[in-house]
């Protein structure tokens, strides 16, 4: 029942299946997210306050959460490369970091610009906002420890390490809004009973999130490849891939 | 549908242009350096390769001109 | 001959007090940078009381970070360049129990020195002295987590021959939570409110970090010292 898990420790297994993988991920991460776009764009109706500005949620959510998920993801695969030796997990962590920056950043940039309508200000020192920044620096502090190290595997390691101590700021971020008087609007989607958010709003919203979700997916294959090939460029499987 | 208020977005539309904007450049920046740095993985590991070879390639010429099968040391 | 754990932290703590107090230059330094530091603000901003004691608890807390980090990095740094850091990591005894030792000898000599001279600080700042209470033990709890976690930051950064500002970058980001609520509690203070709340933040971060630090800084050094 385990062998799947075991086959995807094996590089040459990965670097072929990711490769499998990555056409279908495009493909619907794209049908996803040309429906959540144009329900969400054309279609769902303004809201009763915020009024068109509400749609900057389309790419405001998805972006935060795949934030969270990617630098989660990054620290269990760290963790898994660290306590069971398995070397993709360092290719994973590798190959989630910048893609996972990338999201915070535009998580922050959309709620800067719609935090400008809707409060009257670009930036506020809220806890949800101060900690989704400090994510950021998080992921550059991850990042920059990896490419320090002159041995590559050292480096892995330590930014493995890094990214671990570091986990403990997205369960913060989450719970920001219901810890503190935040700013920030709180849970809307992931709640019991009624939800908050109306049917035809929630629809494009939900495949706005899952269009991100494959789309991270399809990229996370296309760098890990590309990071397994680094990693194991000396092993003789990687002769015959490459000449493929 | 999509006239002219459409891109008005009510008033907003400096706001929500440049997020959806911003988005679509993010997502195409991650495609475009996901294969950059595929297209650098490939190149290192063919120059790995190439190193590889070199060197059993002139390890195996060294062997060959010291037995005295071939070599432009021993004519 | 087996040294018990104890033991074997004691005889580390006061080597590596013995070792600070013949360098007293470099338990100074760091001291006399914050007490530069805190000066640069009001010269810059403004020196009007009532503006000043607003921006005081950030001002201090700030400076107490600065000062803290310049002498993060000769945590481990001295014993691995001469080869003792190896000579401890092989030596039997828990990597664990030694990170902890340096870690504390290390806030004795720094953080602990910069809580004795914040009074003086906070005078200057015209913080007053009905706040040095919830500000003494507010900067205690904070620099003892900040010399934790810096323990983590040196341990990963100690073989990189320029490691002392991405140490910075490491730590910085992961201090942010205790320098809120530090500042809080200080500001509260000043205002007259009770600053249990933040206090109690601040020691419950403290906590954790005392628990789970000196694993992860061990961890480090056995990546970078392998």
């Amino acid at each position: 029942m385990w062998t799947w898990f075991y086959r995807l420790a094996s590089p040459p297994y990965v670097y072929r299946v990711a490769a499998r993988c990555t056409p279908w991920l495009l493909a619907g991460a794209c049908i996803a997210m040309l429906y959540g776009l144009c329900d969400g764009l054309a279609f769902a109706p303004p809201d009763y306050q915020q009024g068109e500005a509400f749609r900057i949620i389309y790419v405001h959510v998805p972006a935060a959460v795949l934030s969270l998920f990617a630098y989660t993801l990054m620290a269990t695969a760290g963790a898994i490369a660290l306590i069971w030796r398995i070397k993709v997990g360092h290719a994973v962590a590798a190959a989630a970091a910048p893609v996972g920056a990338s999201f915070t950043l535009l998580a922050l940039i959309t709620g800067s610009l719609w935090g400008k309508p809707m409060w009257g200000t670009y930036w506020a020192w809220d806890p949800r906002l101060t900690s989704e920044l400090i994510l950021l620096f998080l992921y550059f502090g991850v990042m920059s420890l990896r490419v320090a190290f002159e041995d590559p595997a050292r480096g892995d390691r330590a930014a493995a390490l890094l990214a671990i101590v570091g986990v403990v700021n997205v369960p913060i971020i989450h719970y920001s809004v219901q810890w503190w008087n935040s700013l920030h609007q709180g849970a809307t989607i992931i709640q019991f009973g009624k939800p908050k958010i109306a049917g035809s709003m929630l629809w494009p919203l939900l495949a706005m999130l899952l269009g991100f979700m494959l789309f991270f997916g399809a990229v996370l294959c296309m760098r890990l490849r590309a990071e397994v090939l680094l990693r194991e460029r000396q092993a003789s499987w990687v002769r015959a891939a490459v000449q493929a | 549908m999509m006239g002219p208020e459409f891109w008005r977005m009510g008033g907003y539309a400096r706001y929500v242009w440049p997020c959806f904007g911003l988005a679509l450049g993010v997502l195409g920046w991650n495609l475009w350096s996901a294969r950059r740095l595929h297209a650098r993985a490939v190149l290192h590991a063919e120059r790995a390769l190439l190193m590889a070879r070199a060197d059993a390639g002139a390890r195996g010429a060294e062997l060959m001109a010291t037995n005295g099968l071939v070599g432009s040391k021993r004519s | 001959m087996t040294v018990g754990m104890l033991r074997g932290i004691t005889v580390v703590l006061r080597r590596e007090l013995t070792l600070s107090l013949r360098r007293p230059d470099q338990i100074l330094q760091p001291l006399v940078f914050f007490l530069i530091v805190t000066t640069l603000f009001p010269l810059s901003l403004s020196p009007e009381p009532r503006l000043l004691r607003q921006l005081a608890p950030g001002v201090l807390w700030v400076a107490a970070l600065l000062a803290s980090l310049l002498s993060l990095d000769g945590l481990f740094r001295g014993d691995a360049d001469d080869g003792t850091l190896e000579q401890l990591a092989l030596s039997g005894q828990s990597l664990n129990a030694i990170v902890v030792a340096k870690t504390v000898a290390h806030w004795l000599v720094s953080g602990a020195c910069l809580v004795l001279v914040s009074p003086l600080v906070a005078l200057a700042l015209g913080i007053p002295i009905e706040a040095f209470g919830p500000m003494l033990s507010s900067l205690a709890m904070g620099t003892l987590t900040l010399s934790w976690l810096g323990a983590i930051g040196a341990g990963l950064t100690v073989g990189l021959k320029r490691g002392n500002v991405l140490l910075s970058l490491i730590v910085l980001p992961l201090s942010m939570p205790l320098l809120i609520f530090g500042a809080s509690a200080t500001d509260r203070a000043i205002s007259g409110l009770a600053a249990a709340g933040p206090l109690y933040l601040l020691a419950a971060v403290c906590v954790l970090t005392t628990t789970l630090a000196p694993f992860a800084a061990a961890a480090a050094l056995r990546i970078t010292l392998e």
